[in-house]
C-alpha cells in the first residue's frame, strides 16, 4: 500500500480572541510595558504554549483533527460557517501554521483559496495572466505555453488587452479561474471557487473540476453546495465546530449536513451564523417575507411574494454592491436567484441602514420546504451570506387550472406549455 | 510497479529560530520578478507621462533644494568647482530609493493582503519587490544625472569633473540596497504587527531628509564658537544607518572628502538592519496570515 497523498495528524489551531480581528497596537503594548515590563516576555512563551482546553479567550477553531486521503481520491469538506473548513484549507495550503499536530502533503500542491489573488484591476486581461499564474506557482514558460488554452477556456478573448478594472464581475472570474483550472498539481484544495459565474461557466468549471478528478490527482474540496459535493467527491468529511466526523460517503455527508442544517433554524437573523470575506459585523438584520396575503412564510404556487431585506451598518463597505436572495430546496439544491444584477442590472452602495424590497410576481415552485438564502456582493466576491436566513413554504395551488401540479421528485419548477 | 516519488511538505509548528529556505526563494524567482513588473506597470499605469515621473520627481526636487540652498548660502559651504545642483542630486538619488525601501515598503504586506491570506508564496519577495521597482527608477534617474554631469562638464569648460571616485559607486550601491532591503524587511513585518506604523513611517521619512543631510552640506554639523574653537558634530551621523551612504555617494560622485568613520558605521547598520529585519520577518511570518 503506498503512503496516503495527505496525512493529517492531530492538527488543532487555536486563535487568542481579539488577535485575529484586531492587529496590536503600540500603545496597548507600551501600557502593558509600563505596567510590568517582564510582561511581553511571559506573554509570548503562554502564546506559544499555554493553550489550555478552558482558557477563556481562546477560540479552537481546528481541534484534532486526523484523516488520511489517498492519492486520487475526492475529499469533500461540508459544515456551517465557522465549522473550521476554511482555516483546515488555509493549514493545508501553508498559509496558516498549525498550534498543534502535523500534516505531510506528498506531491506538487495548489491551492485555490479564492479566485483571482493578486489580480491588479489596473492591469490588462494579458498581463493578469502572467502574474496570477505566477503567483499560483507556474512557471513563466507554463504559463506561456498554456495561455491560449486558458484565454479559450475563459471566453474573454476579445478583452485580453483591456485593463481588468473595465471588465464585467463575470468576466472578470471567469478569466480567473480559467488560470487556476490550468494549474497541473498532484494535490489540489479547492475552496468555495465553483460558485461563481453564470450557471453554464460554473457547469464549465465542474466539468473541469471533473477533467482533474479522473485524471487522478488528489482533491480536497470545501462546499456549500451539496450539488458540487454530490456530484465530485468520493467521500466526505463534515465538520462540526472544529472537530471532524469520520470519513462518510458521500450520501451519509450529505445527509448529515442537511440535518445539521435544519437544526439552528430558530436563531432571529441577526444572530444567525454567517460567512464573510473580511470581518465586519453581521450586516443581514431582518428578513420579512410577505405574499398577498401579508406576512407569511406560506406561499400559493405561482403566488406572488415579497421578500424585504433590511442590512445595517455597512456605510464603510466600498464598491458597488449587489444583493441576492437565492431559495434552495429540502435537498440543499439552489432553484432560484433573485439578484439585483443579473435580473435588473442594478447595484447600491453601502448605507447605515437599508431596506430592499424584492418583488417576485411569480413564484412557479412545486409545492415544498425551501430555504431562503441572502448574499451581498461588490462584484466580485461575496461580502456577506447568510445561508438559511428564513424558509419558505410554498403550498399547492392550482397554478395549471386545471387541479393537478407534479410533485417535488419529478421538477422543481412550474412552467407553463402547449401541448397540440 | 514502482511507486513514483513525490515531494514531501511537512506542515508543523515551528518553534525557535526560523532561518530563511533560500531553496524556495530561487525556486520560485520567477514570481518575484513577476512582482517587480507588477508594480513598475502599476506605477506608471495610468500616468500619461508615464515612466517620465520616475525622472522629474527627483529633478523638481532637486531643483527645489538648489533654489533653497543658493537663497540661503547653504551651497557657500561646498568646496570646489561643484555645481550646487549636482551636490543635491548625488545625494538625493540614494536617499529617494531609501525613501521609497521605508515607505513603500514598510507599507508592502499591508498593502498586499490577499497575497498573505489567500494563498502561500515566499511573503519575503513582497518586500523584495518594492526594492527591484525602485531600482529601476534609481536608473532611469541616473540616466538623467550623467547627463547633468555632462551638461555641468560643458558649461564650466571642464572646471567642474566628477571624481575618479566613481568607480566605487556600483559597490556604494550594493551597500544601499543592502541596508534598504534590511529596512524594508524590518519595517514591512513591523507594520503588520503594529499598525500604528503607518502614522509614523510619512514622518520618519519626513524627518530623514533632514537628519540624514540630504538636502545641505553636512558642513553645517560644524559648529564655529564665538571664541572661534570648532566643534565637529558629525560623529553623531554615525548614529543614522544611511548618513554614511549618502555622504559616500557625495564622495564617489563629486569628491567631497570622504567620512570614513560614518561610511564603516553605515556598512555595520546594513548587516544589522539586514540579518536583523530578516530574523524578525520569518520570526512572526508565521502569523501574518491571522493577523493581516
Amino acid at each position: 500500500m503506498s503512503k496516503p497523498a495527505i496525512s493529517v495528524e492531530n492538527i488543532c489551531k487555536a486563535y487568542r480572541i481579539g488577535l485575529a480581528t484586531k492587529p496590536e497596537s503600540l500603545k496597548h503594548h507600551a501600557q502593558q510595558f509600563l505596567r510590568n515590563p517582564l510582561g511581553p516576555l511571559k506573554n509570548l512563551r503562554k502564546f506559544n504554549e499555554d493553550y489550555s482546553d478552558d482558557a477563556e479567550d481562546i477560540y479552537w477553531a481546528l481541534k484534532d483533527v486526523s484523516f488520511d486521503v489517498q492519492r486520487g481520491e475526492v475529499l469533500g469538506l461540508i459544515g456551517r460557517n465557522g465549522a473550521g473548513k476554511s482555516t483546515l484549507l488555509k493549514v493545508l495550503s501553508r498559509i496558516v501554521e498549525p498550534t498543534s499536530g502535523r500534516a505531510v502533503m506528498r506531491g506538487r500542491v495548489s491551492s485555490l483559496l479564492e479566485v483571482g489573488t493578486g489580480f491588479h484591476p489596473e492591469l490588462t486581461g494579458r498581463e493578469n495572466v502572467y502574474l496570477n499564474g505566477a503567483i499560483l506557482g507556474m512557471r513563466r514558460e507554463e504559463i506561456k505555453r498554456k495561455f491560449d488554452q486558458i484565454v479559450e477556456f475563459s471566453e474573454v478573448g476579445k478583452f485580453l488587452d483591456t485593463q481588468v478594472k473595465r471588465y464585467s464581475s463575470g468576466m472578470y472570474v471567469r478569466l480567473a479561474f480559467s488560470v487556476a483550472a490550468h494549474l497541473d498539481p498532484e494535490i489540489m484544495i479547492v475552496d468555495e471557487v465553483l460558485a461563481v459565474g453564470d450557471q453554464a461557466f460554473q457547469q464549465k468549471c465542474l466539468g473541469k473540476m471533473n477533467d482533474v478528478v479522473k485524471q487522478g490527482r488528489t482533491v480536497v474540496f470545501v462546499s456549500h453546495s451539496m450539488d458540487a459535493v454530490a456530484s465530485l467527491c468520493t467521500t466526505v468529511i463534515h465538520m462540526k465546530k472544529g472537530r471532524p466526523s469520520a470519513k462518510l460517503s458521500m450520501e451519509e455527508g450529505v445527509r448529515s449536513y442537511l440535518d445539521e442544517a435544519s437544526a439552528s433554524d430558530n436563531l432571529p437573523l441577526d444572530k444567525k451564523p454567517r460567512s464573510q470575506s473580511q470581518p465586519h459585523d453581521p450586516i443581514f438584520h431582518k428578513l420579512a417575507i410577505r405574499s398577498d396575503a401579508g406576512e407569511s412564510i406560506t406561499v400559493p404556487a405561482g403566488g406572488r411574494v415579497f421578500f424585504d431585506v433590511t442590512m445595517k451598518n455597512f456605510a464603510d463597505v466600498p464598491g458597488n454592491l449587489t444583493l441576492g436572495v437565492g431559495l434552495s430546496n429540502s435537498r440543499g439544491q439552489r432553484v432560484v436567484l433573485f439578484h439585483t444584477e443579473y435580473q435588473q442590472g442594478r447595484t447600491f452602495k453601502g448605507a447605515d441602514e437599508m431596506t430592499l424590497t424584492c418583488e417576485v410576481p411569480s413564484l412557479p415552485l412545486v409545492p415544498g420546504s425551501y430555504s431562503v438564502d441572502l448574499v451581498l456582493g461588490d462584484g466580485f466576491t461575496m461580502v456577506e451570506r447568510v445561508e438559511r436566513a428564513g424558509a419558505i413554504e410554498v403550498i399547492y395551488d392550482d397554478y395549471f387550472g386545471h387541479g393537478k401540479l407534479p410533485n417535488n421528485k419529478s421538477t422543481t419548477l412550474l412552467l407553463p406549455c402547449a401541448w397540440n | 510497479m514502482t511507486e513514483p516519488t513525490y515531494d514531501e511538505t511537512i506542515i508543523r509548528p515551528k518553534r525557535g529560530f526560523i532561518g530563511v529556505d533560500w531553496a524556495e526563494l530561487i525556486k520560485h524567482r520567477e514570481l518575484l520578478y513577476f512582482l517587480v513588473w507588477r508594480d513598475v506597470k502599476i506605477k506608471y499605469k495610468q500616468a500619461i507621462f508615464g515612466p517620465v515621473w520616475a525622472i522629474v520627481v527627483p529633478l523638481v526636487q532637486v531643483i527645489i533644494y538648489t533654489l533653497i540652498g543658493i537663497l540661503m548660502g547653504l551651497s557657500s559651504r561646498v568646496q570646489g568647482n561643484v555645481p550646487y545642483t549636482v551636490y543635491i542630486y548625488a545625494a538625493l538619488l540614494p536617499w529617494l530609493f531609501i525613501n521609497t525601501a521605508i515607505s513603500g515598503g514598510g507599507m508592502s504586506l499591508v498593502s498586499n493582503q490577499a497575497l498573505l491570506s489567500k494563498i502561500y508564496m515566499p511573503r519575503l519577495f513582497i518586500p523584495t519587490a518594492v526594492i527591484g521597482s525602485a531600482i529601476v527608477d534609481m536608473l532611469l534617474s541616473m540616466i538623467v544625472f550623467f547627463g547633468l554631469i555632462g551638461f555641468f562638464v560643458a558649461k564650466t569648460h571642464g572646471h567642474f569633473m566628477p571624481s575618479w571616485h566613481v568607480v566605487f559607486l556600483p559597490a556604494l550601491f550594493l551597500l544601499l540596497v543592502t541596508s534598504a532591503l534590511g529596512i524594508t524587511y524590518l519595517l514591512s513585518a513591523l507594520t503588520v504587527m503594529f499598525r500604528d506604523l503607518k502614522f509614523i513611517i510619512p514622518f520618519i521619512t519626513q524627518l530623514g531628509i533632514w537628519l540624514t543631510a540630504v538636502n545641505y552640506p553636512q558642513a553645517f554639523f560644524i559648529f564655529k564658537h564665538a571664541d572661534g574653537t570648532v566643534t565637529d558634530y558629525r560623529p553623531w551621523l554615525m548614529l543614522n544607518p544611511f548618513a554614511g551612504i549618502i555622504q559616500s555617494f557625495r564622495w564617489a560622485i563629486v569628491g567631497e572628502e570622504l567620512q570614513t568613520s560614518q561610511l564603516m558605521a553605515s556598512i555595520a547598520w546594513a548587516l544589522v538592519l539586514l540579518v536583523g529585519g530578516l530574523m524578525y520577518f520569518k520570526r512572526v511570518e508565521r502569523r501574518f496570515a491571522d493577523i493581516a
